[in-house]
């Protein structure tokens, strides 16, 4: 199960939205496309397959602490991690995207409600800009 | 207080029935709608005015029923997170006590298990259930306070000294079992509580609330349930559940969940010794680039994460007021204004989490 959710995504929506994946422990990590962000967590969302419509947290992070297979981090890089949980199933999985400052990053306020203090916070504390008309 | 200032104020409306429904259905844009405009008060509730918490909450009102609320945060302004990257995991220990001074232990375990997974360090078996009898006491301290919210204080003792919730355990078992006979009883309590601060199954998850805001609506979701190395939960552990969603289902959770904690500690009573103690390798460097420490905490998940990048480990802490004050614009919906103190005193909401 862990091993295929990129296969998954890729199947159902297309091969341009998984930049990169890998599994560590328990745990999915996917490196999304930013402007395919809201399409990838409403997948992620509501499939049956999946159904991770908990919002466990949403962190920023900078460097290169994820051991990403294809794409090599560098130091400065920003990354948003978006991790889901399922109540029925028992995985969660992260999306990541890399952010920069002068490019407007998509708002999911309208798939999970509780992105709003967290999209707040970084607009203020990283100099982001989220966008809900993306 | 609010009721007297209200009451000078109030003014007839002009609404038939069916219009009322509609408006308060959110049907019927009441800006629009010229025969109330007039009526539509702002109140601004400061921090300091008779709240439990010091949070500033904006209502607009219509009579007494709120129809918009708004949450204002950022007055504490602790930047938590950013000075813990500073401390050694020592000092962090204490500085993070500031997102509860009343109790906390809940957070210092999470940051514990945290700092244990990044350097790789495996608890001792004594340490493994001293941690989970003072969890489940600090778990019990922190139902008790909203608990006394609702019954009166003669019904229910307050116990402050920890060392007495290792002492007959059978009676405070059998305590809780009469308040929870009276409360299921009580029909004014319930009329009181029922369909007040409503969330659903999935509007909970889409806010991010955990902990009893899903247990309520039947959901067996609770990190004491899962296999945790670093905790003595027990194997086949039951998780109480309650319906409904609301109040009234959560306050009965809360009694269940603290007859649930009196019995956890009465099965590890006997091996229990002393309170744990936390000596880090402070020159072993981290073994992980990433480490949380997750738990189940009074109000729901309570996880710290720590990233180790560029020799520096950052923190990032997940707390449940954290979402919970993102919902309660939802919760306070279409409620009377005499109920915001009931439903603010009983969703557990302390502010220093929020303004981490």
């Amino acid at each position: 199960m862990f091993n295929s959710v990129s296969d998954l995504i890729q199947n159902r929506l297309g091969k341009l939205i998984i930049l990169d994946h890998f599994s560590l422990d328990e745990e999915v990590f996917l490196l999304v496309e930013n402007k395919y962000l809201a399409t990838a967590l409403f997948f992620l969302k509501n499939d049956p397959d999946t159904r991770l419509n908990l919002l466990d947290q949403i962190v920023a992070v900078f460097g290169n602490f994820l051991p990403w297979p294809k794409i090599t981090a560098k130091k400065e890089d920003l990354y948003l991690l978006y991790q889901l949980k399922s109540l029925r199933l028992p995985y969660s999985l992260t999306a990541a995207i890399k952010v920069t400052k002068d490019e407007p990053i998509m708002s999911i306020k309208h798939l999970y409600l509780g992105a709003q203090y967290f999209e707040e916070d970084f607009a203020q504390d990283f100099s982001l800009v989220f966008d809900e008309s993306l | 207080m609010y009721r007297g200032l209200f009451n000078s104020l109030k003014q007839p409306l002009l609404l038939s029935h069916l219009q009322e429904n509609e408006l308060y259905q959110g049907k019927f844009d009441h800006k629009s709608f010229t025969l109330s405009s007039n009526l539509l008060f702002k109140i601004k509730l400061t921090p300091f005015i008779d709240l439990p918490c010091g949070l500033g909450i904006s209502l607009e009102l219509l009579g007494e029923r709120i129809v918009k609320c708004s949450i204002e945060r950022g007055f504490l302004g602790q930047n938590i997170e950013k000075n813990l990257e500073n401390l050694s995991p020592k000092e962090a220990l204490s500085a993070i006590a500031k997102l509860n001074f009343a109790h906390p232990y809940p957070y210092k375990l999470a940051a514990i298990l945290a700092i244990e997974e990044l350097y790789g360090i495996t608890p001792k078996k004594k340490e493994q259930i001293a941690r989970t009898v003072n969890l489940e006491i600090a778990r019990i301290q922190h139902h008790i306070i909203a608990l006394k919210n609702i019954f009166s204080y003669n019904q229910i003792v307050l116990l402050l000294d920890e060392k007495k919730y290792l002492e007959n355990l059978n009676e405070h078992i059998d305590y809780m079992k009469d308040i929870r006979e009276t409360f299921l009883s009580d029909k004014y309590l319930k009329k009181l509580l029922s369909k007040v601060a409503h969330v659903s199954q999935h509007l909970a998850a889409s806010y991010g609330l955990t902990g009893l805001f899903l247990r309520a609506n039947r959901v067996k979701y609770d990190q004491r349930s899962k296999n945790q190395n670093c905790l003595c939960y027990p194997k086949e552990y039951k998780i109480p559940l309650s319906e409904g969603g609301d109040l009234w289902g959560r306050t009965l959770l809360r009694i269940d969940e603290t007859i649930n904690s009196f019995r956890i500690i009465k099965q590890l009573q006997h091996e229990y010794e002393t309170s744990e103690h936390f000596n880090p390798c402070l020159e072993a460097i981290p073994q992980k680039t990433w480490a949380k420490g997750l738990i189940e905490g009074p109000e729901g998940d309570l996880m710290v994460s720590l990233f180790y990048v560029n020799n520096k480990i950052s923190w990032r802490i997940k707390t449940p007021s954290y979402f919970i004050a993102q919902a309660l614009p939802h919760l306070l919906h279409n409620r009377y204004i005499t109920e915001v103190s009931l439903i603010l005193n009983n969703i557990g909401l302390i502010v220093e989490e929020i303004d981490k």
